[in-house]
């Protein structure tokens, strides 16, 4: 809870684009991790029947193997 | 141009900067003492599409003329504890039970962020013992293994995110991952952490 009243002080405090810009860049990391996850499991046949089992969970989802 | 002004500012070409944070923090770590990073960046590592602010580590507990040295090195290597810049504060802190945070030196205290904690009880050294490179992860990082991550955030943690989290996790091991070690853990934190039977 500390944290996020930390950041909502800080978000309350300083422009827009300060803090829109430290928001971006970790969205951005933490969306080039997962593709870099997927991007991995494509890569061996372990790998293949997980991204499988994933999918089957995600009922009306994306397709993860895109 | 403009590619390569993208590619700085994202903080790709070699790791997003998540991981950058993460491998660079560990690595100056694993110097002069056992860690676990534990719970979000676990679950983030394996492909959830969720934001994190902090990294969570446990390390095993130091002397304090230990502690000096590797506060020294973080300190030399561009990190700066949130809480104080005094060493002896810090380590204060850590010895009381509560938990540091450190960011990178220059980014007005923004996130990311690594939370640090000492071991603190029989849970944690378990943790500790058992801990593990995962290599889907790509990440040359100590985590707690898989099993004590499910049990965490489906018997004490259980928010809506902690338990999407364990499915996930559960779905990718699904073949790997000791169910009985799973329940073993649960008991002690049912014993331990929520003070039941």
């Amino acid at each position: 809870m500390e944290q996020v009243e930390k950041w909502a002080e800080f978000v309350r405090n300083n422009p827009r684009e300060k803090w829109k810009k430290s928001v971006n860049l970790l969205m951005e990391a933490t969306y080039q991790k997962a593709d870099e996850f997927y991007e991995r499991l494509k890569k061996t046949e372990k790998g293949r029947e997980i991204l499988g089992r994933l999918r089957g969970e995600r009922i009306g989802g994306r397709d993860l193997e895109k | 141009m403009l590619c390569l002004l993208i590619l700085m500012e994202r903080g790709i070409g070699d790791k997003n900067i998540l991981d950058k944070f993460a491998e660079d923090f560990c690595s100056i770590v694993e110097k002069y003492v056992k860690y676990i990073v534990v719970s979000g960046f676990v679950a983030i590592s394996h492909g959830r599409k969720r934001t994190t602010e902090d990294i969570d580590m446990i390390i095993e507990k130091i002397s304090f003329d230990k502690f000096i040295k590797l506060h020294g090195d973080l300190d030399k290597s561009g990190f700066e504890c949130m809480q104080s810049s005094k060493v002896s504060e810090i380590y204060e802190y850590l010895t009381s039970g509560h938990s540091v945070r450190y960011v990178r030196k220059g980014g007005d205290f923004l996130p990311p962020e690594m939370e640090i904690k000492f071991v603190k009880d029989e849970l944690d050294e378990m943790q500790m013992k058992t801990r593990r490179k995962l290599n889907f992860t790509g990440l040359e990082i100590w985590f707690s293994s898989i099993e004590f991550n499910i049990a965490f955030k489906e018997e004490l943690l259980k928010s809506n995110k902690d338990i999407e989290d364990a499915k996930h996790l559960r779905i990718i091991y699904k073949d790997d991952i000791n169910d009985e070690f799973i329940e073993e853990i649960k008991s002690k934190i049912r014993r331990l952490r929520l003070n039941e039977g």
